[in-house]
């Protein structure tokens, strides 16, 4: 309940934070809700007068084939986001995982770790994300998520390896180390718990960076064809060149829904970036 | 120049070649990793088609067979791709036969190298300057919120911010061209007119990655500067009676610059990846609209060459960097 | 007698923070003649360092509630910002704490020192201003090839000798050394704290020395002040206080000293500091 009451003081005055979470949170709410309220058979090819621009009964429009757009957008928003948290907590818990062993072990596994880690950080994620997807027969949501995860747990990693190896030489490690508590008992008793506000503060880069992987391989029309995703709404719309024909209705939606998804992340991570600073100092 | 700033040299040329060495044999294991094969089937399907390839379908084959050469050992395959890759011959386009894949790279490269090493100096000169400023307590009120209005901006993905202005400038009010590197029919030269001509196609795809990238350098910057400020070396600068401007360049600026150029460093290396989507969105003929193109007709051999040029160029673009960090910055040749 | 160095007449110094006003230095006076070597002791968080940074102007946060500040008899409170910057170094140098970090590690010694001369309108020719340079850094101790070397190739000792140097390079009235040796072994701290006191006579410049350490201190300055919680508990000659401490936090001080050292600083009375091996000036 403290810890609570505290986080709420923190929202209080920490007004990026807010803005941010708020943001993020009605994005969330929209997608989770949004379903239950549309007519799925709206969003099939052919289902309304093609190129329509927004009308009373369409309030988005309709694109080049006939889908109705806030149909198209309430389905889509979902399934991006589903992308996006999925990658962003596969590579999170790998990132930790990795992290953790290579602060608390040490000695060459360390060094594995992070000479892994290095490459992965020069061998251009796009690069292979293009391969991965150019040769796969057909591409899911699920499979994009994994996709995408394999190339964004580094960031996790390394700050989570930097703050055990931090927390490693306290005092408190330390003592409960020579009164022969086990290692395994210590990961988790000890360091995990303080590493929560980091871990917190790494979820929310990688779930970003998983989205900005997600977008710009749909885009690119390397996303999962049958599937509604925002990106892969942006890149229907870029095929059937809505832009210079100045069907504003296809891609302005998608394009300001990223946009205010990728805004509440930033805002989000500036703000938890100084409240996970403080508690750093209290510790 | 020390002995350890030759361990170090090593550990980096050591890293360079690990990176390559991954990359090519990633890009051989793939095709052959998945089910089916994707070449036997797009080959198939052009000939069903009889589009794109109608030229000589048989030494298409032969190329193929021979990059292949999947009657071979799998070992003897990898050797023969490896001595393809170190003699540049990455085969022939699919669809552009006969076309071949190294001519199609060399065309874009230009364009993209041009379009993105400009677009990433502009911004990094005008973010770091604005995030050096923005750090700087003596700063106007008026300068720190503007500040923060681009970096709001730069977490929008660069390729919607062109979509946006592709619309309102080339569309609605047609200032400049929808798409393109230059007129058609217009061929490159050192002349007035086509300088021209580029610089007007190019103002758009410049826009959207410098509006977009401005904001990222502003951020790190901005960190870094805060971070600076806080040394006890600009506390005694103050002490010392420097002037404000001399504090701020010589002191804060120049200290907080050093990560900054590593990451400059890091985004040159970059430059062929970065902008793939803005070259799609404008259609403009570099390096990332032919991927595009290549990924929209399954141009197995194009996408490869493109991939392994990404790669290899940043792996090399970082060894050089690290080369050079120990110059940047003094502390670094002596320690670590 | 002339007009002294610099009074200090009531100075009151408050911070303002979250839980209300925090008074860092409450109603101080005291008074330095040309010359003359004041120590001024206290634990950490008495106010020494706060009363140090009110006279070069560089409080953060802080103000000057009341009381005021006589530089060789101009009242401080009535000077610009503009022109209180042109009085550092020139008039009021500071030696920092932080010798190790106190020096821009980009720039060579040289260079920094020269910034010094660039920014209070001393003119040189480039012969000139080298061999400035070269004899500032003789004065201190240190070779005049130093002035090539970037902060780095230097040890602590030597950084703290530079600062020495830019501190006297414009022959101020008046040096401030704020725990100038607090980072140094033993051994440097004695030869450094030398060091200032030769240059410091050479000038005919008053010092404020600050530190903690009563022992250290009884061989440098001639007259001392105790800070205890924000107040100037006790001055007088070091000769007295050691005899006969008045203020109960100075009898604590005293008594927590190695009766070596004691007896030591008691019979020296400090008005000259002596000279044993370590004392030997060296690098």
């Amino acid at each position: 309940m403290g810890r609570f009451s505290s986080f709420a003081a923190e929202l209080a005055r920490n007004k990026t934070l807010l803005l941010g979470l708020s943001l993020l949170l009605a994005i969330c709410l929209l997608a989770v809700l949004g379903p239950f309220f549309v007519d799925f058979a709206n969003s099939r090819v052919g289902s309304t007068i093609p190129r329509s621009p927004p009308t009373p009964e369409h309030w988005f429009g309709t694109d080049g084939q006939g889908r109705d757009m806030f149909t198209v957008m309430i389905l889509a928003m979902p399934q991006t986001l589903r992308i996006g948290l999925t990658a962003g907590l596969i590579s999170l818990s790998v990132g930790v995982a990795l992290g953790l062993v290579a602060g608390f072990v040490g000695g060459w596994v360390d060094t594995v770790i992070r000479l892994a880690s290095d490459v992965m950080m020069t061998i251009p994620g796009i690069a292979i994300l293009v391969l991965v997807a150019a040769n796969v027969r057909e591409m899911t949501v699920e499979l994009m998520a994994v996709i995408v995860a394999t190339l964004s747990w580094m960031v996790a990693a390394r700050t989570i390896r930097a703050q055990t190896l931090s927390l490693r030489g306290r005092g408190y490690v330390q003592v409960a180390r020579l009164n022969g508590t086990s290692g395994l008992k210590l990961v988790f008793v000890e360091v995990l718990p303080n590493l929560l506000p980091f871990i917190a503060a790494s979820f929310v880069i990688t779930v970003s960076n998983a989205m900005l992987a997600t977008v710009g391989l749909e885009a690119l029309g390397l996303g999962p064809q049958n599937e509604l995703t925002l990106g892969m709404t942006i890149y229907w719309a870029q095929f059937y060149g809505a832009i210079i024909r100045g069907m504003w209705w296809w891609w302005g939606p998608p394009i300001l829904t990223i946009a205010t998804i990728f805004v509440g992340l930033m805002l989000t991570s500036a703000g938890m970036d100084s409240f996970v600073n403080k508690r750093l100092g209290a510790i | 120049m020390t002995a350890s700033y030759w361990d170090y040299v090593a550990r980096r040329f050591g890293i360079m070649l690990l990176v390559v060495f991954l990359a090519v044999s990633i890009n051989f294991a793939l095709p052959r990793l998945m089910p089916g094969d994707p070449i036997e089937n797009q080959l198939n399907q052009l000939m069903a088609s009889g589009g794109g390839a109608m030229g000589d379908v048989g030494a298409m084959v032969a190329s193929y067979r021979a990059r292949f050469g999947l009657d071979q050992p799998i070992f003897t395959q990898y050797l023969v791709y490896w001595q393809s890759v170190f003699s540049l011959d990455l085969g022939f386009s699919l669809t552009n036969y006969p076309e071949r894949v190294g001519d199609a790279i060399l065309a874009g490269l230009p364009w993209t190298l041009g379009l993105l090493g400009f677009a990433t100096l502009v911004s990094f000169t005008i973010g770091t300057l604005l995030g050096g400023l923005m750090g700087w307590p003596r700063s106007p009120r008026l300068l720190k919120s503007f500040g923060s209005g681009v970096l709001l901006l730069s977490s929008v993905p660069y390729f919607l911010i062109g979509m946006i202005l592709l619309y309102f400038f080339a569309v609605v009010f047609r200032f400049f061209p929808a798409g393109g590197g230059m007129p058609f029919g217009m061929s490159a030269g050192f002349n007035l007119e086509s300088i021209r001509a580029i610089a007007w196609h190019a103002t758009l795809p410049l826009l959207s990655i410098i509006i977009a990238e401005i904001g990222a350098w502003a951020i790190g910057m901005r960190g870094m500067m805060v971070s600076v400020l806080g040394e006890d070396y600009i506390a005694l600068a103050d002490a010392k009676g420097l002037r404000p401007r001399r504090i701020f360049l010589r002191y804060g600026m120049r200290n907080a610059l050093l990560p900054q150029m590593t990451k400059l460093a890091m985004a040159l290396g970059h430059i062929v990846s970065g902008a793939i989507l803005v070259e799609v969105i404008f259609s403009y003929p570099g390096i990332g609209f032919r991927l595009y193109q290549a990924i929209q007709s399954k141009d197995y051999f194009v996408i490869q060459g493109i991939v392994l040029l990404l790669s290899v160029s940043i792996a090399i673009a970082m060894f050089i960097l690290d080369l050079i960090y120990p110059l940047i910055d003094p502390r670094i040749a002596k320690g670590k | 007698m002339s007009v002294p160095v610099l009074e200090v007449d009531q100075l009151v110094i408050d911070y303002g923070t979250r839980g209300g006003v925090f008074r860092a230095v409450d109603d101080v006076s005291f008074s330095l003649n040309r010359g003359e070597r004041f120590g001024l002791v206290g634990e950490s968080g008495s106010g020494k360092s706060t009363t140090i940074l009110a006279l070069m102007r560089m409080l953060r946060g802080g103000r000057v509630s009341s009381g005021g500040m006589r530089h060789n008899g101009r009242d401080l409170a009535g000077v610009s910002d503009a022109e209180y910057r042109s009085l550092r170094f020139a008039e009021i140098s500071l030696v920092p704490q932080g010798a190790m970090s106190s020096l821009n590690p980009v720039l060579r010694i040289g260079e920094q020192m020269g910034d010094i001369f660039d920014d209070h309108g001393v003119r040189h020719n480039r012969g000139q201003r080298a061999a400035i340079i070269s004899e500032l850094l003789t004065q201190v101790g240190l070779a005049p090839e130093m002035r090539h070397h970037y902060p780095h190739e230097l040890s602590g000792g030597m950084k703290q000798r530079v600062c020495i140097a830019m501190g006297i390079a414009l022959r101020p009235s008046l040096i401030l050394a704020d725990e100038p040796t607090s980072a140094l072994d033993v051994i440097v701290q004695k030869q450094v704290l030398a060091t200032l006191g030769r240059v410091q006579q050479d000038l005919g410049a008053a010092v404020i020395l600050i530190g903690h350490d009563m022992a250290l201190m009884a061989h440098f300055v001639t007259r001392l002040g105790v800070m205890y919680k924000g107040r100037l508990v006790e001055t007088g000659s070091v000769r007295d206080i050691f005899a006969n401490p008045q203020h109960e936090y100075t009898r604590m001080l005293i008594n927590s000293l190695p009766s070596f050292d004691r007896r030591k600083s008691f019979r020296s009375g400090a008005a000259r500091p002596v000279r044993p091996a370590a004392f030997q000036e060296g690098v």
